[in-house]
């Protein structure tokens, strides 16, 4: 969920650091590239701490005081199997009671070392004969799961596959976004910092492939079934854009 | 006296338990269950465990229970889909809630069939769910009472909100503070009440979790900055 920060806590950015992933023989290797925190404005006393976690698994590690932070540190995150499901979360915490000073949430180092994030992640999982679900919880951006039997790759391979499940993951993101979550969605193409509210993320998306934007006056004052036809001149954009339907037809062997 | 082995079930095995599970009142229970264990084609043993007549019936000591039946089961298999389908079965009969009737109430699939991967549902596991607590923190009573009180056949709201919350569960000072919080040392249960504030107490989590960091305060400090509501719990 979006909140405000009412906290007096000093925002860290995640273009203030350097992080980047490594597979290696014992463990997936992390490094991080610390800003100047004392040039931020910390205390000097202050704790550092990065945690790493995913959905099943959490790494904390203490990485000195503000005072002492110069350049990178190197971790080992021995319990984590998949690089690409580990989550970062950075922060700077007083001495005086545990309070954060400084936090970076929810970073997902990129491939290309950016700390970036995907605004969907694909992800095999045990849907008990299902074949695909889409799961949303507040710590990272929606992931579609799909049945470990059928292998994740299909969703982006396989014309047949992606042309009838794309779509249909997109609507219910955008539904989620529109109809479930409208009252909590705040639209700031702007300033919101891309990464922060996955919400914003897939509307900035949105608005990026399909040219289809909404303000928040707009949200406000439409009903369900506007919603709901907005969703699908959306999606239906974002099918012609990536020729979904064409590749499907082509794949079934029918003349399109 | 026979031994019964740890075993996983094939591939084959895990569809006859999925058919088990959704005919579970329209089938004989207990002699399909007892098929399907003696039958070699869909079981693979691996090491020995009790019997059913002994299977210990609190949240606690099933964890404890299997925490030390797997601690030398390499890990790769701890985590198997098939394994747990197994035990599953095995211990179906004690495990599984029944109505007034002797009507079996299996509920949720996921409470039979782990979905380790998957966000919402893996701690929903009525087995691995208080054996993954229990391996965090292997015989800290303080850490464990609270969320793992209760009985085994009852899923709960606390392994429902605790669990699924990484930073919850991954978080001792928390876990002490839920057991000083919620547990009634006497009874050896949670305290009256307890089970539906656990809702709350995962909101009052989030909610603080953007200001403090559990990890570096101890248990009477995070209980100090709890909402007042809390305070009835403690005063008991």
């Amino acid at each position: 969920m979006r909140s405000f920060n009412y906290t007096d806590r000093k925002r860290i950015f995640r273009d203030d650091f350097l992080i980047s992933l490594e597979e290696k023989k014992e463990g997936i290797g992390l490094e991080i590239t610390f800003p100047q925190f004392i040039e931020l404005g910390y205390a000097i006393d202050s704790k550092v701490r990065v945690e790493a976690y995913n959905r099943n698994t959490y790494m904390r590690f203490e990485c000195g005081i503000v005072k002492d932070i110069k350049g990178c540190q190197n971790f080992l995150l021995s319990d984590f199997d998949d690089k690409e499901s580990v989550l970062l979360r950075i922060k700077v915490v007083s001495n005086k009671g545990s309070k954060l000073e400084g936090l970076a949430d929810r970073i997902r180092p990129s491939k290309d070392g950016q700390n970036g994030d995907s605004i969907i992640n694909v992800r095999p999982a045990e849907l008990h004969g299902g074949v695909w679900s889409v799961e949303f919880n507040d710590e990272e951006n929606p992931t579609v799961l799909i049945d470990t039997s059928i292998g994740k790759d299909r969703l982006t391979s396989d014309p047949i596959f992606s042309g009838l499940i794309l779509p249909a993951v997109f609507r219910e993101v955008l539904v989620r976004i529109l109809l479930i979550e409208n009252d909590s969605v705040i639209i700031d193409y702007e300033s919101t910092e891309t990464g922060v509210d996955w919400r914003m993320d897939w509307l900035s998306f949105c608005k990026q492939s399909t040219k289809k934007s909404l303000t928040q006056d707009e949200l406000k004052s439409m009903g369900e079934q506007e919603k709901y036809e907005w969703i699908d001149d959306v999606v239906a954009v974002f099918g012609r854009n990536n020729k979904l339907s064409t590749n499907l037809v082509a794949a079934l062997g029918e003349d399109a | 006296m026979n031994t019964t082995w740890l075993s996983k079930l094939t591939k084959e095995g895990v569809e006859k338990f999925y058919n088990f599970i959704d005919n579970v009142n329209e089938i004989d229970a207990p002699s399909l269950r007892v098929e399907i264990l003696n039958n070699s084609e869909v079981v693979k043993p691996h090491v020995g465990c009790t019997d059913p007549a002994n299977f210990p019936k609190s949240k606690i000591e099933v964890a404890e229970y299997l925490f030390n039946l797997l601690k030398d089961v390499k890990s790769s298999t701890q985590n198997d889909k098939a394994l747990w389908c197994w035990i599953s079965l095995y211990y179906f009969d004690v495990v599984c809630a029944k109505d007034k009737h002797g009507a079996y109430k299996p509920g949720d699939i996921n409470r039979w069939v782990p979905a380790f991967d998957h966000h919402h549902k893996f701690h929903r596991h009525l087995l691995a769910s208080p054996w993954l607590v229990y391996k965090r923190y292997p015989g800290d009573k303080e850490a464990l009472y609270g969320v793992l009180s209760g009985n085994v056949n009852v899923h709960g709201d606390f392994i429902e909100q605790f669990v699924s919350r990484q930073e919850l569960i991954s978080c001792k000072p928390i876990m002490q503070a839920i057991t000083r919080l919620y547990f009634d040392k006497e009874t050896g249960m949670a305290k009256k009440g307890a089970s539906s504030h656990a809702r709350r107490f995962a909101a009052v989590h989030q909610q603080f979790s953007r200001t403090y960091d559990f990890y570096e305060m101890n248990p009477v400090d995070i209980l100090n900055i709890l909402p007042k509501e809390f305070d009835k719990f403690l005063e008991e």
